[in-house]
């Protein structure tokens, strides 16, 4: 017997909450492959980042998390993340990549970044409780969300992260195709020598994506708050999994990172619901399902799944 | 090169010799031994683990982000097979000691009865150390066999996928093999984790940690020898071309696929026997603890001590570990300085050590060298010389 | 060519003699130099310091160790941990400041990994410290066992598997071993008529072993076990296996019925996500629901869905001497002040970890171990200790005999869902005594 209510609850909407969250976390690691070519370790902590920046707003603020709030703080969460990122482009990679650096040393570069990023946000985390007595980890930003009547959290959620997911990618595509920014952008990330020789400073332009990719990270771990207990590790433990949703949206446009993340979250629900359930596993199984999709996935298709598009397009 | 390769083992085995007198026969209080000697075990058998996360790495260029999986792997062949081939050989001494077979119902043995049974196999083992060490050798050679056949089975993936692509497949394997063994009760006893006989039971204390030093120190003596050999060998050479350039080295006939298959056999094989040392040494495994923290931690070591040599690859596990063990022990006196939580301060001082070092020794402490292979130009000079 | 990699291993070797030197000069500075210089900067006291200052000539600094997940998945109860064992080191500075006994505390993270948890405690021992307090996982105990062991150091846990019901010497486990609380929970289903218990659980050793327990205590009173269901409790990729876990075990269950009940054995952030599936499930929704002494009193699973729990006539058991024990209510009013929230699951215990080491410090004077061991066990078998969770008795494996639990429930007061004492289960007869303000719960 099908249901509808079941199979919108149970399938469909978490489905699309974790396709959002998965697919705002690969656009920024997209970027980051795709300018600066760093697989970076540090991608997570950018999402805490933007989430801790969302808490502290709101609890120097409001003294707490009010319904709707979050979407004040969403400003700040960009900010913080874009901070972040910048800072780390600046003070890390770019005098890393000046003195030659490999990709695997700015990728072990990167997991030291992770530590430095962890180990301040916790000692803040830790300051602050004692200070002001606030529980600042395992708290959740579901209850910051927008109430609609009628529509539960996650119905909400669903709604609010599909907008803002289209929003950015408006925003974005305006910003590659209609500015002149995004013209000189293009042209670094294709071919950096011919632009440079073109006169485009094009560390500028690295440096001004990194902007944007802590920006729409950050944002990103506001969404994962209000799913995820917030920790100092909600980015990181999530990393593998944005990774995937990356490498299988083929690390050629941030349209790919998008599609990536569909393709996981989805996978994942499916999967669960629809492999691990009627096969009677025991749910503890229940990651090694989409790792056995992706790992399926890549056996059958090397090129990953935007290979078989791009292999359509050409045909 | 031989000579080359010979002279460094020698180095290292006076290294060893020398932190090994240090930390079992110095006046040094007792309390630091204990640690030094416990560091020399782990150095030990990370370097065996870098070293051949090296050749994959740093001779092939491959991407091996399931590194994990291989020490995973070794953690099962002593855990879950060797130990309950021992509970198998002594089933009716335990037997009569206890009223039931330690295997007749896995999932009681995991929950309730692990210790018991196995300090009576303890005791048994205790009394006949050639059985003890054939169990020990068993559970290293199985883990180096499972680690070299799960290696070839990722050289078919390896020789159609991307690069990118291989790399995470090889991550999530990983990941998809932990869920499922730790889940699965009777591989090794699931969320319990196997409690593993002690095959030098006979050793007691600080000898059973010297044990575990001659053994350990041995087997990365070796793996040293083996490697440093072939990444200074032909077929060295061979793979760093392939690293350098794919498609030049197949013009000059090299067999890709071949080299691969080669070179994931034999750094599995030696990463298995890593984590088989691990799980004996610590005569308990979990393997829900087997992240892939441990393969970015690998990775750590050996860019910090320089890709694409063996020297390297063991300057980084020591540096690895120094540094760790410092920020452990000096992050209290840093508290005072600084008034923040120390352990959270030990992670954050940790990663900017790893980002300073790279910044500036971005190859690595221990840079790559040229192969060691005689210039052409030097022998044709020679043999001018002897012309003459 | 042979030369310069012959230097680099030299070079290799100097650092290592270097770093074994820099830990040899360290050794000895360990227990002297911090009573005048960090003690008042650590994060245990504010406003002990100028008592501490003034006699720090006469003072006798102890160091503690605690071994904690502080990242990880465990990482909630590492933190909140820290804190209760923050807080007795600064109580037990100030109860035994007139014997001359300073306590200081040195932290380090675990990550609930038993590689990790080894290399800490190696690190902890080499500088000196041989008391250490608050080991999380059952599988660090098992990793740390022989060494503790070997080196004479006395280790406090909160781990609860029976697979560590062993003779152990010199480890010591706070917590009742989960057989005293499946105990009581069977007791509380027969009391309430019930026949049929589905599970769900964290699949992890507690509660796999909780389950175990639950289903070999349920089957003395005729009551079966219709199924049990785990969940991974990694925060991992996906929080959906609550969910699945749920359905599978409304399912299982079938009717609902008052001769039905569904057992929740989690901690209190999961437990929120098997709350939030239950509550709109057509048959778990109608019957009992039951907790376990980690998941009563949580914050994320009352506002989860508090009415649901109060509907559901939610019950869970903590070990508790009695119900307003003033040690416990003292307890969790300073560590509310101290960090910030109300105790929850393990906190008390953590605190005793660390209490009742420092307390057999100052009474007996002595350092050793060894000492402290055989005191322990000593006072285990009197009950000498009464600390945040009542007095303390162990048994013959060091494992925390207490068979009393206080019946923890949920009712409305005042339009509110609340947590209140419901009952008490006298451990040495085996009687429920149902309080008059948890009438509601136990009428059908």
């Amino acid at each position: 017997m099908f249901n509808m209510y079941d199979f919108l609850n149970n399938v469909v909407i978490p489905a699309i909450v974790y396709s959002n969250i998965y697919a705002l976390a690969s656009i920024g690691l997209t970027m980051t492959y795709i300018t600066t070519k760093i697989p970076s370790f540090a991608h997570g902590d950018l999402a805490a980042v933007g989430a801790y920046a969302t808490f502290y707003f709101l609890y120097f603020l409001f003294g707490g998390i009010k319904p709707g709030s979050v979407y004040l703080a969403m400003p700040i969460a960009a900010l913080a993340g874009a901070a972040v990122a910048y800072l780390s482009y600046i003070g890390v990679f770019k005098p890393m990549i000046r003195r030659g650096a490999s990709v695997t040393v700015l990728m072990i570069a990167s997991f030291g970044l992770h530590f430095l990023i962890f180990g301040i946000l916790a000692i803040l985390d830790s300051i602050a409780q004692t200070v002001y007595g606030w529980s600042t980890r395992n708290y959740s930003f579901s209850t910051g969300e927008v109430q609609i009547p009628g529509l539960t959290q996650s119905e909400v959620t669903a709604i609010t992260s599909s907008v803002v997911l289209l929003l950015i990618l408006a925003a974005l595509y305006y910003l590659l195709n209609r500015t002149k920014f995004g013209v000189v952008m293009r042209a670094s990330i294709d071919n950096a020598p011919l632009a440079r020789a073109l006169g485009i400073d094009v560390e500028r332009v690295y440096a001004i994506s990194w902007l944007i990719i802590g920006a729409v990270t950050g944002i990103a771990g506001i969404y994962m708050g209000m799913i995820f207990p917030v920790t100092e590790e909600l980015g990181w433990l999530r990393l593998p999994l944005i990774f995937v949703a990356v490498i299988v949206g083929g690390l050629s446009s941030i349209y790919g990172g998008v599609i990536g993340g569909y393709i996981v979250g989805w996978s994942m629900v499916l999967g669960f619901n629809y492999i691990l359930n009627p096969l009677n596993l025991p749910p503890e199984y229940q990651l090694a399902i989409p790792f056995a999709i992706v790992i399926a996935t890549l056996l059958l298709a090397p090129q990953g799944i935007a290979g078989l598009i791009a292999a359509r397009r050409r045909t | 090169m031989i000579r080359d390769v010979l002279a460094k083992t020698v180095a290292l085995v006076i290294a060893l010799v020398v932190v090994g007198a240090l930390a079992f026969a110095s006046p040094l209080p007792k309390d630091v031994r204990v640690l030094l000697q416990n560091i020399e075990v782990y150095i030990a058998i990370y370097g065996i683990y870098v070293i051949s996360l090296n050749l994959e790495v740093g001779y092939l260029g491959l991407p091996q982000f399931g590194k994990v999986m291989f020490l995973l792997i070794g953690a099962i062949a002593v855990g879950g097979i060797a130990t309950k081939l021992v509970l198998l050989i002594y089933q009716n001494a335990i037997f009569k000691a206890m009223g039931a077979y330690p295997l007749a119902k896995i999932s009681d043995y995991c929950m309730y009865y692990q210790y018991s049974v196995t300090s009576l196999v303890n005791q048994m083992l205790a009394q006949n150390p050639a059985l003890g060490l054939g169990y020990f050798l068993f559970g290293v050679a199985l883990a180096m066999v499972l680690s070299a056949g799960l290696g070839v089975l990722f050289a078919y993936p390896a020789i159609r996928l991307r690069e990118d692509y291989l790399g995470i497949l090889l991550l999530v394997s990983g990941e998809f093999l932990r869920v499922v063994t730790y889940y699965a009760t009777p591989v090794a006893c699931g969320v319990n984790g196997a409690v593993i006989p002690d095959p030098f039971a006979w050793a007691l204390g600080e000898t059973r940690t010297l044990v575990y030093f001659i053994a350990t120190s041995a087997f990365l003596i070796a793996t040293f020898l083996v490697f440093d050999a072939i990444g200074n060998s032909p077929f060295g050479r061979a793979l760093r071309a392939i690293r350098d350039s794919e498609t030049a080295a197949a013009v000059f006939g090299k067999d890709i696929v071949k080299f691969r298959i080669r070179v994931l056999a034999f750094a599995s094989a030696f990463a298995g026997l890593a984590g088989a040392l691990l799980a004996y040494y610590f005569d308990y495994t979990i393997l829900g603890t087997y992240l892939p923290i441990y393969t970015f931690i690998g990775w750590t070591m050996l860019i910090l001590g320089g890709l694409g040599n063996n020297v390297g690859a063991i300057v980084g596990v020591v540096v690895y570990y120094i540094v760790q063990t410092l920020l452990d022990i000096y992050k209290n006196s840093l508290q005072a300085v600084l008034h923040a939580d120390p352990t959270y301060l030990a992670y954050a001082i940790f990663g900017l050590a790893i980002i300073l070092v790279l910044m500036y020794r971005p190859q690595g402490i221990v840079p790559e060298k040229p192969v060691k292979t005689i210039d052409l130009n030097k022998v044709r000079e020679r043999i001018q010389r002897k012309i003459k | 060519m042979a030369s310069k990699t012959l230097w680099i291993a030299v070079a290799v070797v100097v650092v290592v003699v270097v770093a074994a030197i820099a830990a040899l000069v360290y050794k000895p500075s360990a227990p002297a130099a911090p009573t005048t210089s960090s003690a008042p900067s650590a994060s245990t006291s504010t406003t002990q310091a100028t008592p501490t200052s003034t006699t720090a000539a006469s003072v006798k600094t102890v160091t503690i160790g605690a071994l904690l997940p502080l990242t990880g998945s465990l990482q909630f109860m590492g933190v909140s941990g820290q804190c209760a064992i923050q807080l007795a080191v600064q109580d037990a500075n100030q109860m035994f400041a007139s014997k001359g006994i300073q306590f200081q505390l040195v932290v380090q993270d675990s990550a609930c990994d038993p590689t990790a948890a080894l290399q800490k405690l190696q690190t902890l021992y080499s500088q000196g410290i041989r008391f250490v307090a608050g080991l999380t996982c059952s599988s660090e105990l098992s990793a740390v066992k022989n060494f503790a062991e070997q080196n004479h150091i006395l280790i406090t846990s909160i781990s609860t598997s029976p697979l560590l019901a062993v003779p152990k010497p010199y480890i010591f486990r706070l917590p009742p071993t989960d057989n005293a609380q499946a105990k009581v929970l069977a007791a509380l289903y027969h009391m309430l008529g019930i026949k049929r218990v589905v599970i769900v659980y964290r699949a992890d050793a507690w509660g796999q072993g909780l389950t175990q327990a639950i289903i070999n205590e349920t089957k003395k009173y005729g009551i079966q076990v219709v199924g049990a269901f785990g969940y991974d409790p990694s925060p991992s990729a996906m929080p959906a296996a609550e969910q699945a876990a749920v359905q599978k075990a409304s399912a299982a269950l079938g009717t609902p019925g008052p001769d039905a009940a569904f057992e929740i054995i989690s901690f209190d952030q999961d437990g929120a996500a098997v709350v939030q599936a239950a509550m709109n499930d057509p048959v778990l929704s109608k019957v009992r629901w039951f907790g376990t002494d980690s998941n009563v009193y949580g914050t994320a699973i009352m506002q989860a869905g508090g009415q649901a729990l109060a509907a559901a006539k939610f019950m869970g058991a903590v070990a508790s001497p009695n119900p307003d024990d003033p040690h416990y209510l003292h307890f969790a009013n300073e560590f509310k002040k101290f960090c910030g929230h109300a105790p929850t699951g393990y906190d008390p215990y953590y605190y005793d970890t660390a209490m009742i080491i420092m307390e057999a410090i100052a009474e007996t004077g002595s350092t050793d171990p060894t000492v402290i061991n055989s005191v322990l066990e000593q006072w285990g078998k009197n009950g000498t200790y009464v600390g945040a969770t009542g007095p303390v008795y162990f048994d013959q494996y060091h494992d925390r005999q207490y068979a009393s639990y206080l019946i923890v429930g949920v009712v409305i007061v005042n339009g509110t869902p609340t947590w209140i004492n419901a009952g008490f289960y006298n451990g040495t007869t085996g009687q429920i005594t149902v309080f008059p303000q948890g009438q509601a719960l136990f009428s059908s």
